[in-house]
């Protein structure tokens, strides 16, 4: 009991480590949420500005990203304040190769001056640019080009001699400062209203990141336990069969099947029952797509007439692979079951085969049974990605994908942290189903001793 | 069990035999439809459907048309910076029975437009608005006060009207005028700032019963990556206009639009009967209907505007030799690129410009033919040769020779344009120059094309019956900053590039514009090679469809269904 407890106990922290993990890297990963929302030309740079601002600020991207951050002594602890991307990566590589920070900030400061300031887009365009070098030569040599611009801008002019006179202090990037943010921080503020249940809004179409998750789920949670239920139901009766009766002609034949559905990838084996069985073409028996449309009036045997011959392809290109999976699996451990001593010792006692199969031999074959349902928990709400996309099913291996493509985050974290959570409980479940199965295996108390 | 259940499931077909009931497939939902931040081509063309602006290009005739005003407005030069636009307002224009339209809404509309709001599309692409005022003597004429810009006219028009009552039922805007809401300070206002709060709730942009303007018809209901149907206004105003413009075409009372992602579904849909309409599907699915049993549908196409291209970092080591570059554009054979990948679904271009746009189209450019025996001369003459007999060849970079190895990038899962990189890899590879073929997840691409790292990428670029402008895509200034992905300066081509967007002579434009694709043919920016059709598959129970340069090619309202016998 108490080793259990431990066990939902320990779940705090690995929780939050995998937060910290997903966090940092979903923020590493290239492309931002925001960089198709606004398209930079023939705009006003003021407008531009302001307009990322608020959206940065809407979505606590203009926070640090966590409670402390680390950074080189020739950089700066406020680098999260830029919201261009490649400005941040250009000013980093200047500051870099001076070893300063303070006048590449004056220098920063100073275009941003004049990027506020000026109406003529032209002359805006050639300050941004002036934004992304990330080597000093550039920037010299493309203040030459646009002398007649820049001779204008004085504290741009004068900001610029000052970073290539100036004597370069290169061992000042060797050295790293830590500082402490508070708990004014994106990390914090998503985990807590994680913990609180809001979950937050698609950066995309702005809807809560819960209603979208629920509603995927809807279907997805619904697919994968009828497909669990069926493998677990054809598949363990099936192995059983073959072990009793191992060489004999149906043992071959569900193997044979079995392993031959295992090898179709389901893309493939998908397509072609929707070419085969729901064109007018072939043979037109279920329908092509979507969960089906429900009249308001139907009753509850017209529902699920509606249903199932909507998710009964579905169903079945996600079920058929795990036949085999679980089919050999279980056989084997049979099969090794039935080679031991005890197996002999019973059976020679005159114990029926029904008996020895179902009440010992089954029971000790279930540790990789256990093992592979443990596993299958965050498996419930991944989705398959290939069956929703085959069939237009708006569940979560199509909402994960697409909020992945999108980079919409909050998505993202919620279904990562979910799944997380998720793999932790079926770990748990499966040491409590592994004690059942085998009271040999008592892990509390080993975990006393 | 499992028996009685297949038995259970299995059932018919049915066919979708509703008269005036259209279900067009589309394989991606729409984001959420309200014009102030409509983001993606779906949700503005249900936009189009619900929503009416005062002025629009005709899917028919391709010109500017009037819809919520007459016709197209007058246009009047105040001074050498700014203009007057003058719109007559529809007498009968409504959004309801009860709700006439009149400028009041206008002035409204173009104050939406112009809301300083995170996420709003509009805020910037109409800041050139100064102020909107009633005519004294007429109460449906409107003038706008503009600063001068290319095609602002046809902007001015492009505002969708959205109703007050519905958008703003306290007439929050009302106290603030447009000169107000241009100025930062007056977003510290409480009332305005409680006014955005409630205007960026989610209802007014996915709920159905908040989403309601002019136009023919409204959302009936809307389940999310399923379906979105659209049902017709009993009583609409434009019924009466029907003759006028492809705008006041409404003949179905429902449009169902199906979100199926497979496009093989979705054609199998089309065969059963299930769909009325397939837009944009691909090449291949297209190429392979024309060739099938085809008496339940009939095929159409349409050329689109934009071009594709095979762009060159012109930054590269390699690529800044400009013989490199032409032996390059030698070694691509556009025509069997077209034929073989796009089945002749399209027409070959020598520049960044589709051919069909005549008017701006420079013809008298020779064209870099297929050659591969030219390609090897023109590397052989600027000594791009090999000296190692290793079967590639070197140039010096530097004072040193180094082996001329290329990267075409593309955006991953993108089959067309992976083949093309395997036949410019393999015919490179005949000429001595060792490219690589990488594909990259599509948002590392786009970075990556944004920072200007590509060497060889591949570009596909939309464009609209406006004059071009090349201003983003090719101006020195747009490198990092734009969508100049080439990396292409060129100071002759940028002061070409200014200067048509500052005339208004459409001769001195013209001429310009034919400078412009000379000196990009001349530099060998890229290779550019064609501009597709868009396709579509139509049920032959459907009456009423023609195909149209103005995006997305086809007007859905201007179809209806013919009863089957």
């Amino acid at each position: 009991m108490i080793y259990f407890l431990k066990r939902i106990l320990f779940f705090v922290p690995s929780l939050l480590l995998i937060s910290i993990v997903v966090f940092f890297l979903t923020k590493m990963s290239p492309g931002s949420p925001l960089s198709d929302q606004f398209s930079s030309e023939e705009l006003d740079y003021k407008q531009e500005q302001e307009n990322i601002k608020a959206l940065r600020k809407a979505y606590k991207l203009d926070l640090p990203l966590f409670y402390c951050s680390l950074y080189r002594a020739s950089s700066s602890d406020t680098l999260y304040k830029i919201a261009d991307l490649n400005v941040k990566k250009s000013l980093t590589s200047l500051a870099y190769e001076i070893g300063y920070w303070e006048p590449i900030n004056n220098f920063y400061a100073a275009v941003k001056t004049e990027l506020f300031r000026t109406k003529s887009p032209s002359e805006r365009r050639i300050l941004v640019k002036l934004l992304n070098f990330e080597t000093i030569k550039q920037l010299t040599d493309f203040t030459f080009e646009y002398n007649h611009i820049f001779s204008e801008l004085d504290n741009i002019t004068s900001s610029i001699t000052l970073i290539s006179n100036i004597k370069k202090s290169n061992f000042r990037n060797y050295f790293f400062k830590v500082n402490w943010n508070g708990f004014n921080n994106q990390y914090h503020h998503w985990i807590a209203n994680f913990i609180k249940g809001d979950f937050g809004h698609s950066y995309v179409d702005r809807q809560s990141v819960s209603n979208k998750i629920t509603k995927a789920l809807k279907w997805t949670v619904s697919l994968s336990l009828i497909s669990i239920l069926l493998a677990y139901l054809i598949a363990v009766p099936t192995a059983i069969y073959s072990a009793a009766n191992e060489g004999s002609f149906l043992d071959r034949l569900f193997s044979t099947v079995f392993f031959g559905l295992y090898a179709i990838p389901s893309f493939w084996l998908g397509s072609l029952c929707i070419i085969f069985l729901t064109s007018e073409t072939y043979l037109p028996l279920f329908p092509t797509y979507g969960v089906g449309e429900v009249p308001t009036t139907a009753s509850t045997f017209e529902i699920i007439y509606i249903r199932i011959s909507h998710l009964f392809l579905p169903v079945f290109i996600w079920t058929y692979g795990a036949f085999a999976f679980i089919y050999r699996q279980l056989r084997a451990s049979l099969l090794n079951q039935m080679q031991t001593d005890y197996y002999l010792a019973a059976s020679a006692k005159g114990l029926s085969k029904r008996s020895l199969l179902l009440k010992h031999a089954l029971r000790n074959s279930l540790l990789p049974m256990i093992t592979l349902f443990g596993s299958l928990f965050p498996a419930l709400i991944s989705g398959s990605f290939v069956v929703e996309y085959l069939f237009s099913i708006p569940g979560m291996g199509k909402l994960t994908i697409d909020s992945f493509l999108s980079r919409d985050y909050p998505i993202i974290y919620g279904i990562l942290l979910l799944a997380a959570a998720l793999t932790l409980f079926g770990n748990l479940v499966a040491d409590i189903l592994y004690q059942w199965a085998d009271p040999r295996l008592n892990i509390s108390e080993k975990s006393n001793n | 069990m499992i028996t009685l259940v297949f038995l259970i499931s299995c059932r018919p077909v049915s066919k979708n035999n509703n008269i005036d009931y259209i279900t067009i497939w589309q394989a991606q939902d729409s984001k959420g439809i309200n014009p102030i931040f409509v983001r993606d081509a779906f949700s503005n063309y249900l936009c189009m459907q619900i929503f009416q602006p005062l002025t629009a290009i005709d899917f028919r005739s391709e010109e500017v048309v009037g819809v919520l005003a007459m016709e197209a407005p007058e246009v009047e030069n105040l001074d050498s910076n700014r203009k007057k636009i003058t719109f007559q307002l529809r007498p009968s224009a409504a959004f309801d029975k009860e709700h006439a339209i009149s400028a009041k809404d206008v002035i409204f509309s173009v104050k939406l437009h112009l809301l300083k709001i995170p996420a709003s599309t509009t805020s910037q692409r109409f800041d050139f608005i100064e102020a909107v005022t009633v005519h004294p003597e007429d109460s449906m004429r409107i003038d706008f006060i503009v600063e001068d810009q290319s095609n602002v006219d046809f902007y001015c028009g492009a505002i969708q009207l959205m109703p007050q009552h519905i958008y703003d039922p306290n007439n929050i805007l009302d106290q603030f005028s447009i000169e107000m809401l241009k100025n930062n300070d007056t977003y510290k206002s409480l009332e305005l700032k409680t006014y955005i709060g409630f205007f960026t709730q989610l209802k007014f942009s996915q709920s159905q019963e908040y989403i309601y303007g002019s136009g023919p018809y409204y959302i009936e209901s809307w389940k999310k990556d399923q379906n979105i149907l659209l049902k017709k206004k009993s009583n609409w105003y434009g019924d009466k206009l029907s003759k006028e413009n492809s705008y006041f075409e409404a003949k179905p009372s429902l449009i169902r639009y199906e979100i199926i992602d497979d496009e093989q579904a979705a054609i199998i849909s089309l065969k059963s009967g299930k769909i009325d309409l397939l837009s944009g599907i691909s090449a291949k699915s297209y190429h392979s209907l024309k060739g099938g049993n085809n008496n339940n549908y009939t095929l159409y196409s349409s050329p689109k505007l934009g071009y594709n291209c095979i762009g060159f970092n012109l930054e590269n080591k390699f690529l800044s030799n400009l013989q490199l570059r032409k032996a390059l554009a030698h070694s691509i054979d556009k025509e069997l690129i077209l034929e073989i990948i796009f089945y002749n679904l399209g027409k070959t271009t020598n520049v960044p410009m589709a051919a069909i746009r005549q008017e701006y189209y420079n013809n008298t450019l020779i064209p870099y033919q297929y050659d591969l025996q030219k390609a090897i001369e023109i590397l052989d003459n600027a000594q791009i040769i090999d000296h190692n007999n290793d079967g590639w060849r070197e140039m010096e970079v530097e004072g040193k020779m180094e082996k001329v190895e290329l990267t075409y990038e593309y955006n991953a899962n993108n089959k067309e344009r992976e083949r093309i990189g395997i036949i410019l890899k393999n015919n490179a590879k005949k000429i001595g120059i060792d490219i690589d073929v990488r594909p990259l997840e599509w948002n590392v691409y786009l970075q990556k094309l944004r920072d200007g790292y590509t060497e060889i990428f591949y570009s596909a670029v939309s464009s609209s019956w406006l004059p071009p402008n090349f201003e983003g895509s090719f101006h020195s200034t747009a490198i990092k900053k734009g969508r100049n992905y080439f990396n292409y300066k060129n100071e002759k081509v940028d002061a070409i590039i200014d200067e048509m967007n500052q005339t208004e002579d459409k001769q001195k434009y013209k001429s310009l514009i034919m400078d412009f694709q000379l000196k990009i043919h001349q530099d060998v920016v890229g290779i550019f090679l064609f501009s597709n059709e868009h396709t579509f598959v139509v049920s032959n129970t459907l009456n009423g469809f023609y195909t149209s340069n103005q995006r997305p090619n086809y007007w859905a309202p201007s179809l209806e269904k013919l009863n089957e016998k």
